[in-house]
């Protein structure tokens, strides 16, 4: 553009000398026929020289171009810089149309940000249903992670040796210990692992009682029914503690013998908690 | 004769809990009641086949859900000993009744035992009951 106001200018200056020199040639030729008119033909190349334009009137014409002229810079140079500071501050359409993405097509093209703050879910966050399964919470379904444990001792020998029955989660060991009569007869030993004491509902079969089991181990007297073959269940409820994290239940049955040698089964829960 | 074991649980996360267990020996297609939470739940077990069938009667004022598919637990069994003539078997159940403040989750895990040579199935359970 500037190129352009440069060469519009420079074009205006040579308009303006040209424009001038007719100005000159005119008034050359206004002469040369004033010549001829008195006293017939005359060099045409001398108009310079010999014009018949009074004193002074020249320079006036010269001035009044210069004037002319001048204006005319002026004008060209107010426009020049209005441009150029229009150039240097505003962007072209056509410029604009080229380098930027016009709103319309934006708005066919992209996601507007309230848009997508209102449909979309940002990375760091967690969607309302992300805990969720089939339209369905955690609390829908059934988290089993309770244990159970199973165990048998199918005869077990009369010699006052505890004989492991369970191994329960949390490391509670359930034993059996089958001693003579006079010894203390059958009983069953509880471990407690935990370090500090655990609390305990027994159900023996004659009656329900509560019980502190300290750590180590605990034995509780196995009571039968007193028929004969002998019958009986210990039902136990050991609650947590600090090293206990889960209630467990444990329930052993002394089944028929008719022998010295009686089985035993068992099983036990823990938690869930 | 019902034996059952119902005791309070220290509380968890300020809920307060309860665990009740028992044990029933049943013959086959006998109905029984295993588990009683006064005011709130009672479980019936009923043995068909080598199925086992439970009913929850809802005894608080609000609504009972069962919750979803309780056979898919992630619970472990495991055995010592010559458990094999016992077949030992292990069930789960778990749901949600009461209103209000009194709504409480149940998550009862059963286990069986066979007795073939006296024709019975010895079901036993513990349930774990906490405020929803």
């Amino acid at each position: 553009m500037a190129d352009y106001i440069r060469w519009r200018l420079a074009a205006a200056r040579l308009g303006v000398t040209m424009a001038f020199f007719a100005l000159l040639g005119g008034l050359a030729d206004q002469a040369a026929a004033a010549t001829s008119a008195g006293a017939g033909a005359a060099p045409a190349a001398n108009f310079l020289t010999d014009l018949s334009i009074p004193a002074g009137g020249l320079n006036r014409v010269v001035l009044k171009l210069d004037s002319a002229l001048a204006t005319l810079e002026h004008k060209l140079n107010t426009s020049f810089t209005t441009t150029h500071k229009l150039n240097q501050t505003f962007l072209k359409i056509k410029s604009a149309n080229t380098s930027f993405l016009k709103i319309k097509s934006a708005n066919t093209s992209f996601l507007k940000i309230d848009d997508a703050n209102s449909e979309f879910l940002k990375v760091d966050s967690t969607a309302a249903n992300a805990n969720e399964l089939g339209g369905l919470s955690p609390q829908a379904f059934f988290q089993g992670t309770g244990s159970v444990v199973t165990g048998a001792i199918s005869s077990l020998a009369q010699n006052g040796v505890a004989t492991s029955l369970l191994s329960v989660p949390g490391g509670i060991e359930v034993s059996i210990i089958n001693a003579a009569i006079g010894a203390g007869g059958l009983q069953v030993q509880i471990s407690n692992p935990s370090g500090a004491a655990l609390a305990a509902v027994v159900n023996t079969g004659t009656g329900v009682a509560e019980h502190d089991l300290n750590p180590g181990t605990t034995s509780f007297a196995f009571a039968t029914n007193g028929l004969s073959p002998p019958a009986g269940q210990l039902h136990i409820q050991l609650f947590p503690n600090a090293g206990l994290a889960e209630v467990v239940t444990i329930i052993i049955s002394l089944e028929e013998s008719t022998t010295t040698n009686p089985s035993f089964v068992g099983q036990a829960f823990a938690g869930p908690s | 004769m019902h034996r059952q074991l119902a005791n309070e649980l220290p509380p968890r996360d300020g809920r307060r809990g309860l665990v009740l267990s028992a044990s029933k020996e049943l013959e086959p297609g006998a109905r029984a009641m295993l588990l009683l939470a006064d005011g709130l739940f009672r479980l019936d077990v009923l043995v068909s086949g080598d199925s086992l069938q439970t009913f929850v009667r809802n005894l608080s004022p609000g609504p009972l859900a069962i919750e979803g598919d309780a056979a898919t637990s992630d619970g472990t069994s495991t055995t010592f000993g010559d458990v094999t003539p016992f077949a030992p078997g292990r069930a789960d159940l778990g749901f949600t009744l009461g209103a209000g403040a009194d709504r409480v989750r149940a998550q009862v895990t059963l286990a069986t035992l066979r007795f073939p040579e006296r024709g019975l199935m010895r079901i036993s359970a513990q349930a774990v009951v906490r405020q929803a």
